[in-house]
């Protein structure tokens, strides 16, 4: 079974970068979910139905991993990496990172990124 | 679109950010190996951690917090406790640090090898056509599993001198079946 690709985006990686900055245990912890999600790619030869808590479904096939299960001392804030996995190329897509407060713009510009990715854009 | 990365923890190493930051996110990932793993596992028997606390005897929250747990903190029983709801054996090994690659791919091979000598002897000893037919179904898949295996990562190697020539073609599986099921027919024939 081949194994899956991670490709970023640019909103991703400028998104990554401030978080990297303003709010790095968010980050990490967020990433350390997403090395997760990408190990359970890999082992599920299909679609599968992940059952972990920082996994949610979102609108168009897009899924947004959250930064639940940090062992960090600090309240982490709410911190969603939207993402979309393309089973047929195996590439899983990062389209972005963002808050609690601006989800719902969030999910609209990723959701133009998935539209793009399905019509091979 | 953008850059693509194996792993997580590549993406990590290309980030356009401070060193200190990559340290500790890399250090996060490669200390919660062991949790991931038993996730992962619990994902792919397609239960929830409530599903699994029930079969493995515990609350869910001491499931949640077990895959929540860094490496160190995850005892062998809890390991056992996750075999055990999934109706697994626990196998612990240990490698050197210093073992290459190629040598894992080797002995990976090796076992692969032992494996299928084991299915053979099945076969033979069992005497029975399903059983037969079945393992002789598992060979025509893993010929050309393991062909594509190998063909997918060389792909995508860039070297001097690599040409689309230098690229080898194998046959088309329904070639290929055709001639390893014509090759069956006649070793059958033969002992008979």
């Amino acid at each position: 079974m081949a194994e899956w690709t991670i490709e970023t985006t640019g909103q991703y990686d400028r998104d990554s970068k401030y978080y990297s900055k303003k709010h790095p245990e968010e980050l990490t912890a967020v990433l350390d979910n997403l090395d997760t999600y990408l190990l359970l790619l890999n082992a599920c030869a299909g679609p599968f139905q992940a059952t972990a808590g920082f996994i949610h479904n979102e609108p168009d096939g897009m899924k947004a991993i959250d930064q639940k299960g940090s062992k960090s001392r600090n309240k982490l804030q709410q911190t969603r990496l939207y993402i979309y996995a393309h089973h047929e190329k195996q590439i899983l897509y990062l389209l972005g990172i963002g808050g609690k407060s601006g989800q719902g713009e969030d999910i609209q510009r990723c959701r133009e990124f998935v539209r793009l990715i399905r019509t091979g854009g | 679109m953008g850059k693509q990365y194996n792993s997580v923890r590549a993406m990590i190493k290309e980030m356009d950010t401070d060193a200190g930051f990559k340290e500790k996110a890399e250090l996060e990932i490669e200390n919660r190996q062991i949790s991931k793993f038993l996730v992962v596992l619990r994902c792919t028997h397609g239960l929830t951690q409530k599903q699994l606390a029930g079969k493995a005897g515990c609350t869910q929250s001491r499931v949640s917090k077990i895959e929540a747990s860094y490496d160190t903190e995850i005892s062998v029983k809890d390991m056992i406790d996750y075999g055990k709801a999934l109706n697994l054996k626990l196998e612990i090994g240990y490698r050197k640090p210093t073992v290459k690659i190629v040598d894992l791919i080797k002995y990976h091979a090796g076992k692969i090898s032992f494996y299928l000598n084991q299915l053979v002897e099945i076969a033979r000893d069992k005497d029975d056509e399903s059983i037969n037919e079945g393992v002789f179904n598992f060979f025509k898949e893993a010929i050309v599993n393991i062909n594509a295996l190998i063909l997918k990562p060389y792909s995508k190697l860039t070297f001097p001198g690599k040409s689309d020539k230098n690229i080898i073609h194998i046959s088309a599986p329904l070639d290929a079946m055709e001639s390893i099921s014509n090759g069956a027919d006649n070793t059958n024939k033969a002992s008979k």
